[in-house]
């Protein structure tokens, strides 16, 4: 059981940092991906906690459309938050 | 007779589901869905009325298990209420078929949040309404349009989650989402997590139902939407949510609770008429007043469990405001009421905000006093006196400004006849008894 | 100054959950203090809800994954509304980004990306719509099952600049998928006596065939769901300058 709560309090370090990064880079493209990224290790943990269909759920929405849309949407505006 | 207030949220949707397939007659067939929602909702009230509260079971699961719809006297009033409005108010859109679609959705969604009796199941509803009105606000495609939409979207979104959260809560407690069945077994739950599920929820529909901190995008939203959009807003999302807040007082039902909406209430109040009182742009008036009726509302909705004027009054309020403020939203796309119908709708619609006897708005305040007065919490008196009349001085300069101008406003036979219909509710002091009714749970 | 009030205000929040989040009680399922109360009748039941759904799921619904049970047929009014708020959604995104097509010219994608895209594509799909057959059977569902069929056509709208979802058929299969799932559950009114009960026989749980109205229900939410996920992506592509 130790290593699972090992894991689980990497991960969680892992999606807050990215879920700060986030917020606090000026480059938005870097923060979208952050995001996916976070979603992404999200939706392991939902698989970790025996959850698969959340987290095929997460993990292809969080990880893969939103990002995409996200960065069409930065691709639309601009890179830079000013 | 058999009754299924289902048919009320499923044809809606399902005619939304098929609006693409038929782009021409798009507004015919909208409006007559609208118009048979209608019909449904005069037939679900008459039956709920007299034959006392309707249950429905969905999927055919009992309801703790399954979902099931809980209609009382005052939510089937109300989901008349939202959807003759509702087909007045879509006679004077005039855009392609994705806007009638999501006229329809919003418009279900409303429905729905006031006929369940679950509390996820709101929350979906919620959803729904709340996304519909996002797109619709910013429908107009211009800078304030959409302005007014990212804010609503923002502060709407985080209030989902908050709300999401506080179901959660709820859920990791009792195991049910049953209102009644939470109602039921409230007082088992942790007072401390009580009140946590208790404030996340306020703040998730807060957000919807324009409350004091969290309104900061309602004159933006306003302001920026088309006048039939604001007009929407006005009695769909804002009235639905408000009725959500009063089934969140009843399941929690603590004097606590109660006390907390009671301030909170003289806070929007108070906010909304001073800032109404300031403001030069007619839009950003009214929309501010309308902050400071939803106050109204909320303080009537707190005294609930010491007086049994208050639903009536409420109720009454609710009537005046949905109709009147949706009248004035209609005829504020131009400065003016031009011609005869519109001066009509809105000299009514502002005699009626303002509580002049015998219209829907003098009952919910005389009501309200009543209320007050019997609790002798005359400090709630005091205030909502000064609050009317701060608001008879605004609405008196914004007709005085109105009644000169030349130009006439194209909605103003629809404004006409809401405005009627208030006036038609506000005569009939028999609704009195018919508001007073059970209110589920 | 603001960045400290957030910070504070971030802070204290995240403080509260964590202590409410140890404050809730950790006991199962079982114990009668979860007993629930039926609304309509009055009585009360001496299980809760969380454990009728683990047992009652096989002769109830037919189907053998809990959660597709839970989503399709105990709480398939919320899923309806849920299907509806993601349409609601797609609506809004092509009603206020309709117009103002084509946009600046992008670099072709190498070649490598090009030709292995079309080559794991079908196999994107039939892993999505395998998702959405199975859901009761299997892990997943109309939603994830959509999903991955609309990250199939995102990662061909990647790698080929030019492709373009047809409008007409994208928006066709979204109403005819949302159609069959309102129609259902009218039927279910019809053939029994609620809205979106099951009408169908249950067959023998753990065959493909089986679990009544939900294969049906999860094949129409699948091809909404990939139907609108796309096209919101689309209509994000087709914006760009």
């Amino acid at each position: 059981m130790i290593e699972f709560t090992i894991i689980s309090w990497i991960m969680a370090l892992l999606v807050i940092g990215a879920a700060i990064y986030a917020i606090e880079t000026k480059d938005l493209l870097s923060s979208a991906i952050a995001a996916g990224v976070a979603s992404l290790v999200v939706s392991i943990m939902f698989l970790i906690l025996q959850a698969p269909d959340v987290a095929i759920t997460e993990a292809s929405i969080g990880a893969g459309l939103t990002m995409a849309i996200f960065v069409y949407a930065i691709g639309k505006t601009g890179r830079w938050e000013k | 007779m058999v009754m299924h207030p289902v048919l009320m949220i499923a044809i809606p949707l399902l005619s939304a589901f098929i609006m693409p397939l038929i782009k021409k007659a798009h507004r015919y067939f909208a409006f007559s869905i609208l118009l048979l929602n209608t019909a449904l909702s005069i037939l679900l009230f008459a039956k709920v009325y007299n034959e006392g509260a309707l249950y429905e079971t969905i999927a055919g699961f009992s309801p703790p298990v399954g979902i099931y719809l809980a209609v009382d006297n005052l939510s089937a009033l109300l989901a008349f209420l939202i959807n003759i409005f509702a087909t007045i108010n879509f006679l004077t859109s005039r855009q392609d078929f994705r806007f009638s679609m999501l006229y329809l959705l919003g418009v279900a969604g409303a429905t729905g949040i006031v006929l369940t009796g679950d509390i996820f199941n709101m929350f979906v509803f919620f959803e729904i309404t709340a996304v519909a009105s996002y797109a619709l606000v910013a429908s107009k495609k211009d800078r304030k349009a959409t302005e007014g939409a990212i804010k609503y979207m923002i502060l709407g979104s985080v209030g989902s989650v908050f709300m999401l959260v506080g179901i959660a809560i709820i859920y990791s407690q009792l195991k049910s989402l049953n209102l009644y069945d939470i109602a039921a077994r409230i007082s088992s739950m942790d007072p401390k997590m009580m009140w946590l599920s208790f404030s996340f929820l306020l703040t998730g529909i807060g957000v919807e139902a324009e409350l004091f901190p969290l309104n900061g995008w309602v004159p933006d939203a306003y302001e920026g939407a088309e006048s039939n959009i604001s007009s929407f807003l006005s009695f769909g999302p804002s009235k639905a949510s408000i009725y959500a807040i009063a089934r969140l007082l009843i399941i929690f039902s603590m004097s606590r609770t109660y006390e907390l909406a009671l301030y909170l209430g003289i806070v929007t109040l108070l906010v909304g008429e001073l800032a109404a009182f300031t403001q030069k742009n007619t839009k950003r008036m009214l929309a501010y007043s309308s902050i400071g009726q939803m106050g109204l509302i909320l303080i009537a909705f707190s005294l609930m469990d010491k007086t049994s004027y208050a639903i009536p009054a409420a109720f009454f309020i609710i009537v005046s405001h949905a109709s009147a403020k949706s009248a004035l939203f209609l005829l504020s796309d131009k400065d003016g009421f031009g011609d005869m119908s519109s001066k009509y709708a809105g000299l009514a619609g502002v005699l009626s905000l303002i509580g002049m006897p015998p219209l829907a708005g003098f009952w919910g305040k005389w009501y309200l006093l009543m209320g007050v007065a019997d609790e002798k919490i005359w400090a709630v008196a005091a205030i909502i006196i000064f609050s009317a009349v701060i608001e008879a001085i605004y609405f008196a300069r914004y007709l005085y400004k109105n009644m000169e101008g030349k130009e006439s406003s194209r909605n103003s036979i629809p404004a006409a006849v809401m405005v009627s219909i208030s006036i038609v509710m506000g005569i009939l002091p028999i609704l009195y008894n018919m508001a007073g009714g059970v209110l589920n749970a | 100054m603001r960045k400290v009030a957030a910070i504070v205000i971030a802070s204290a929040f995240f403080a509260i959950l964590l202590i409410s989040f140890y404050q809730i009680p950790q006991s199962g399922y079982s114990g009668s203090e979860y007993y629930y109360s039926n609304p309509i009748t009055g009585s009360h039941a001496n299980e809760s809800v969380p454990s009728h759904y683990i047992s009652g799921t096989k002769n109830e619904t037919g189907a053998v994954n809990a959660v597709t049970a839970i989503v399709v047929e105990y709480r398939g009014f919320d899923t309806l509304g849920e299907v509806t708020v993601l349409f609601t959604a797609a609506t809004g995104v092509a009603f206020l980004l309709h117009k103002g097509k084509g946009g600046k010219k992008r670099a072709e994608a190498n070649l490598i990306l090009r030709e292995g895209s079309k080559l794991v594509l079908p196999f994107i799909l039939l892993a999505g719509a395998y998702i959405f057959i199975h859901g009761h059977l299997t892990p997943g569902g109309g939603f994830p099952g959509g999903a991955v069929i609309a990250s199939g056509f995102l990662l061909m709208m990647l790698s080929y600049p030019k492709f373009f979802m047809k409008e007409k058929p994208v928006s066709i299969t979204e109403s005819f998928a949302g159609i069959t799932f309102a129609v259902i559950g009218l039927l279910g009114l019809l053939f029994a006596s609620s809205f979106l009960e099951n009408f169908l026989p249950l067959g023998n749980a753990g065959y493909l065939l089986s679990a009544g109205i939900i294969p049906v229900i999860y094949i129409a939410i699948g091809f909404k769901v990939g139907s609108e996920l796309s096209s919101i992506a689309d209509k994000f592509k087709e914006v760009q300058k």
